[in-house]
């Protein structure tokens, strides 16, 4: 279980990049006083337009960031005293998480299952249990360069899921991806709540959450503005669709910098 | 330990699965440097033969009759007498055109001069040549013994007998037996002047490209992240990838220095360079090879250390590079202080890190080093390598410094 407790998270701006971003404050807060819990057998999604805050706040959570104020903790290990065991439970995906290009798929997902101390018998089993559901035993020996941008996010799918972790934190999952592999990922993370893993996804897209998650939480400006289950959200806003609801919330919320 | 037997395979896997890599890394630097040591040695060679099949064009002024007789006798010298002041200007022109080589001038009234026995009058032969031409300095060496030969005549006949004049001899008899000198000592100072130098320069520059990428360019390239998310120790990754890299620097400077061997005998037939290198005369024994053992593994380990913390507060390969260059010129300079220095007894030079590196290599070679500049120079070179490695570790963890952020 995952809970986030008053999460801030504030950047110092340089001088240059107060002048490129033309604004006139020193420091630029990205995350503003979230709090949330997520539970174990659920899909929770964190949606907001881009620059709301998502994506620094699923790097907090997953050790790569140091929160400015507030916990977070995993099944009651805090994050920051103790990122290891944190790193051992969790996937974490990215657009930005990239593979080296010159290794093959095979040897790249036996490296990180290596790193995460798992058994070679296991780590086979594992291995051929992804690459059978992804379709990636005919690219296994194929070096990443040589890949489709869909076989490389599958590949780095493959990698982050070989220790079988507990939680997994996809950010923009189907981001790139044509329609046929988007679905095959989407579905995945059915598969994977399923077997009662957490699952953590963030997206600007609303229709995916909606055929996906069991939880929302809305960011807007670093702020959460909406924590609630899907049929909460459209009774409350009086609406029948994930986007006309964001849309109100953010009429309500979003503040143009002067 | 916990990955890092992983981490340091997959980074040599890295370098030894590409094909363009190894070419680039280990085989054409062992071409080039005997490549360049050939054409160098081929081009020296041919320069000096060509100077000394020279046959040298030398204008005498006012000989007298019996220098004639002496000068006739000499070969490989091409001479013309003349006796006009005139001339004897458009000469010297031609020196220093590089038409002609030397020009010897015999004053008036030299002969009148030498002939008084009490030498009352003592003249002056003034010669001429020019220094930047290789021909016109051999010529001057080529025609020295002739005008000795000259004088030594003039004193038999001033003075009735050569041995009356000479009076005592140097060196005449002994000239092998006077030079003292502990042959592998001498060879040790010649190595021992350049070597510290040459591989200090080598390690560098074989870890400066593999170490940049290892770090600065996976930080660009994003895939430092995942290694990132693995619970491994970060301290784990900084060692992996620094003893990695070290292996491969040390594996690159045995093929600069294997290519360097066996090109060696080509060096050697050239002239001038067996003065200066001596017959190799170099045994180890095997303290010394410990010795040398234990602190070429520190320069190495130290060196990828700094390429290193360079390349980790980087935020691009390119910026890297930009850094790391003057930090080479720093380790140059270093390694350049011994090659210059004499004074290898002064314990400061053995705290100094990078130059006590050098200082020792040399100290080893020259059989001069003691136990305690040894061990001064040991304990400075991994210390200081630890808490680089300890800095690297901690900046793995900054998010600043991984993420820009």
């Amino acid at each position: 279980m995952i809970r986030i407790e008053n999460l801030t998270k504030v950047y110092k701006l340089s001088k240059r990049q107060m002048q490129k971003q033309k604004t006139k404050l020193s420091t630029k807060i990205a995350v503003n006083d979230v709090s949330l819990t997520a539970n174990a057998g659920e899909i929770f999604g964190l949606l907001g337009p881009n620059g709301a805050g998502k994506t620094t706040t699923l790097r907090c959570l997953a050790t790569l960031l140091k929160p400015t104020d507030g916990r977070i903790t995993i099944d009651d290990i805090d994050v920051v005293e103790q990122p290891d065991k944190i790193r051992e439970k969790l996937g974490f995906l990215t657009g930005e998480i990239k593979l080296d290009d010159q290794f093959s798929v095979n040897y790249l997902v036996e490296f990180f299952g290596r790193l995460h101390g798992i058994p070679e018998d296991i780590l086979k089993e594992r291995k051929k249990k992804l690459f059978d559901y992804f379709g990636l035993n005919g690219f296994m020996d194929k070096k990443i360069e040589e890949l489709s941008t869909g076989m490389k996010q599958k590949a780095a799918i493959a990698v982050c899921l070989i220790h079988d972790p507990e939680i997994v934190i996809f950010d923009e999952p189907t981001s790139g991806l044509d329609i046929v592999t988007a679905r095959l990922v989407l579905d995945y993370l059915k598969v994977l709540k399923d077997e009662g893993k957490l699952v953590i996804i963030s997206t600007h897209i609303m229709s995916e959450a909606e055929r996906l998650c069991d939880r929302v939480a809305i960011i807007i400006d670093g702020k959460k503005v909406c924590d609630a289950t899907l049929p909460e959200i459209y009774s409350q806003y009086n609406v029948n669709n994930l986007e006309d609801a964001f849309f109100e919330m953010y009429k309500l919320n979003h503040k143009e910098e002067a | 330990m916990n990955g890092l037997k992983t981490i340091i395979s997959k980074e040599l896997r890295r370098v030894f699965t590409d094909r363009k890599l190894i070419f680039s890394m280990f085989i054409l630097p062992a071409i080039v440097v005997i490549g360049v040591m050939y054409l160098t040695s081929t081009l020296m060679n041919n320069m000096q033969d060509k100077v000394k099949e020279h046959v040298s064009e030398i204008v005498v002024y006012q000989a007298p009759e019996d220098f004639v007789q002496i000068a006739e006798g000499t070969e490989g010298i091409s001479v013309k007498y003349i006796s006009d002041a005139g001339r004897l200007d458009t000469a010297k022109e031609q020196i220093r055109s590089g038409v002609i080589d030397y020009v010897v001038c015999f004053p008036d009234g030299f002969e009148k001069a030498v002939a008084d026995k009490d030498g009352l009058v003592v003249p002056e032969i003034k010669t001429y040549y020019n220094p930047s031409e290789d021909t016109s300095a051999q010529a001057k060496t080529n025609f020295a013994p002739v005008i000795e030969a000259y004088r030594s005549k003039l004193m038999a006949d001033r003075f009735g007998s050569a041995e009356k004049a000479v009076i005592f001899t140097v060196d005449s008899t002994n000239p092998q037996e006077s030079s003292l000198v502990d042959e592998e000592k001498a060879s040790g100072k010649a190595m021992g002047s350049f070597i510290p130098y040459f591989i200090t320069m080598i390690i560098f520059a074989g870890a400066m490209g593999l170490g940049v990428d290892s770090i600065a360019g996976e930080k660009e390239r994003g895939t430092i992240t995942s290694l990132l998310l693995a619970p491994v120790k970060r301290v784990n990754i900084v060692m992996g990838k620094i003893i990695s890299l070290s292996i491969l620097s040390v594996l690159s400077a045995i093929i600069y220095m294997g290519s360097m061997i066996i090109a060696f005998p080509m060096m050697m037939s050239t002239e001038g360079a067996t003065s200066q290198l001596g017959g190799l005369n170099l045994s180890l024994d095997a303290v010394q090879i410990l010795q040398l053992v234990v602190v070429v593994i520190g320069a190495v380990l130290l060196y990828v250390t700094i390429i290193g913390i360079v390349s980790v507060l980087s935020r691009t390969i390119k910026e890297a590079q930009t850094y790391i260059t003057p930090v080479y010129m720093i380790i140059i300079v270093a390694g350049l202080v011994t090659m210059f220095s004499s004074d290898s007894n002064n314990m400061l030079f053995y705290g100094i890190p990078l130059v006590n590196i050098a200082a020792s290599l040399k100290g080893i070679l020259t059989n001069d080093l003691t136990w305690m500049q040894w061990l001064l120079t040991v304990g400075v070179t991994y210390g200081m390598t630890f808490i680089l490695m300890a800095a690297i570790a901690k900046a793995f963890k900054s998010e600043k410094i991984m993420f820009n952020a």
